[in-house]
């Protein structure tokens, strides 16, 4: 059944029409006048797509959408717009809409059904691969826990044979062989932080500034033992999943202590600007730094810059992990006055946020 | 003798005895000269902490189990973080189920880093190993 919120009849008329010749009968179409008769319809009935029109009286459109989203994410919205709705139409696209219809009264009604097949079909297919993703990263975490046991053993009896050794050439041996199974324990370790941290849980809106303060109570004491300090801008608020935002945003303000310059004291900065519908939140150091051939690489697991140093890899593949699994982005940028790594994550930004970015406030 | 350089000193806090002598010698075996305090409660924490004050010596890392009786991980934590003399400590939460709520709480108290802890002695070795390097590293930096 297909849900149509229309507050003009006539408009509601076109489209019910094309509807009917598109899907020849087919699909029931139901019409609601509101956004809250529209949700009530949600509830009660079992609705495969919505056709929602963006100038509802009271509401702004990406408003609508928004709520719409917010309240049955598992259903398709597609936005019906008049001639010359085209940027409300993309931004309806950026709150969530699947896609959108210009309305008119040649409406193609078979264009109509298409979108509508379409819609549901991108819609089913994306939460098939969120499924899909979500029991890879179960298997990955599985897997990493089944091989611990066998290794715990391998490691301890090679430990055993080389104390009992009294050969030089097969003690060494032992050793080194004792040594890669070390390693191997430890990126599993990291495989199964990995998975952890991964499989994200529902992206809910995070108070950065409740986050930021708690990460400059936490480091800024420490770096001052050094003659640094940890400074903190104002980010506005993300959606993400928040043990495993902390822990990431954790990983970065210590690897950048980790990776602090032996000849400067270390200042680590956190800040946030909107870019759109993103934010983005810059981590930056003036450490080491990363080398641009490298800032790739960096994300890949396993890969760890320091030759000898212990530990597998920045935590990185971790932090990209978290990111992505809420929809964002990370990359390596250079550290302020070009000293040093910025680290930044493009994270979504709320609804509301986003709605009052394309919708300044007017006052009248 | 004085040595130019203390060895650096981490103090494990964990109800449990065998999981104490496990990460007591784990440590040891990866860290010569690493010294290692222990403490079975929360209180008997936050006695070494103020014994350490008095004598200008305090541990470089602080690992805290989060369940103990009496006074829980996060309680000492939160005495730790509002004691001036003390909240420039790195100071790590190990659970042994590291769900989300614990992992939150964890941060919101100003811990330094989360870790869940191995079930079994040989998991033991690398997640001390993974989560020393990076904190006893920190410590090493230079000084203010």
């Amino acid at each position: 059944m297909i849900l149509l919120i229309e507050d003009n009849p006539g408009d509601a008329l076109i489209v019910e029409e094309a509807l009917e010749d598109g899907v020849h009968g087919e699909v029931a179409c139901i019409v609601a006048e509101t956004l809250a008769e529209g949700l009530d319809a949600l509830d009660a009935h079992d609705i495969a797509c919505i056709l929602c029109d963006l100038g509802l009286p009271g509401i702004q459109g990406t408003d609508a959408v928004g709520a719409l989203v917010d309240a049955h994410p598992d259903v398709p919205v597609i936005v019906l717009t008049g001639q010359r709705g085209a940027e409300v139409a993309v931004a309806a696209l950026a709150a969530g809409a699947q896609d959108y219809i210009v309305k008119a009264a040649d409406l193609d009604p078979d264009a109509l059904a298409r979108a509508i097949r379409y819609a549901i079909d991108r819609h089913r297919i994306r939460g098939e691969l969120r499924r899909a993703n979500q029991r890879l990263t179960e298997f990955a975490g599985v897997v990493a826990h089944d091989l611990k046991a066998p290794l715990a053993g391998i490691v301890g009896y090679l430990k055993l044979a080389s104390r009992q050794s009294t050969d030089e050439t097969v003690t060494m041996m032992l050793d080194r062989a004792g040594a890669s199974a070390t390693e191997l324990a430890s990126i599993i370790d990291t495989l199964l932080d990995f998975a952890r941290f991964s499989s994200a849980g529902v992206p809910e809106r995070v108070d950065m500034a409740a986050l930021t303060e708690d990460l400059h109570l936490a480091f800024d004491p420490i770096l001052q033992q050094h003659g640094g300090r940890i400074e903190v801008s104002d980010i506005p608020d993300v959606m993400a999943d928040e043990a495993a935002l902390r822990h990431a945003m954790h990983n970065l303000v210590a690897n950048a202590l980790k990776y602090a310059h032996p000849e400067r004291p270390p200042v680590v900065g956190i800040s946030g600007v909107l870019d759109g519908d993103r934010v983005r939140v810059s981590v930056s150091d003036n450490g080491v730094g990363i080398p641009a051939r490298a800032r790739e690489q960096v994300f890949e697991m396993g890969v760890q810059l320091t030759p000898g140093s212990q530990g597998i890899g920045l935590g990185l593949p971790s932090v990209r992990n978290v990111v992505q699994a809420n929809g964002g982005r990370v990359w390596v940028e250079d550290g302020p006055d070009g000293l040093g790594t910025t680290i930044v994550l493009s994270l979504p930004v709320p609804a509301d946020v986003r709605i009052s970015l394309d919708h300044p406030p007017t006052h009248h | 003798m004085v040595t130019k350089e203390p060895p650096l000193q981490v103090l494990l806090v964990d109800d449990n005895p065998g999981d104490v002598l496990l990460m007591q010698e784990t440590f040891e075996e990866l860290h010569v000269g690493v010294e290692v305090l222990t403490a079975g409660d929360g209180a008997e924490a936050l006695d070494t902490l103020a014994r350490g004050m008095a004598d200008g010596r305090l541990p470089d890392l602080v690992v805290l189990d989060l369940n103990m009786p009496g006074m829980n991980g996060i309680e000492v934590l939160q005495a730790v973080r509002a004691s001036d003399g003390l909240r420039h400590l790195p100071v790590i939460i190990m659970t042994s189920t590291a769900a989300e709520e614990e992992v939150v709480e964890a941060y919101r108290h100003y811990a330094s880093s989360f870790v869940t802890k191995p079930q079994r002695p040989a998991e033991m070795t690398e997640a001390l190993r993974s989560l020393d390097a990076f904190w006893l590293r920190i410590a090493q930096l230079p000084k203010a």
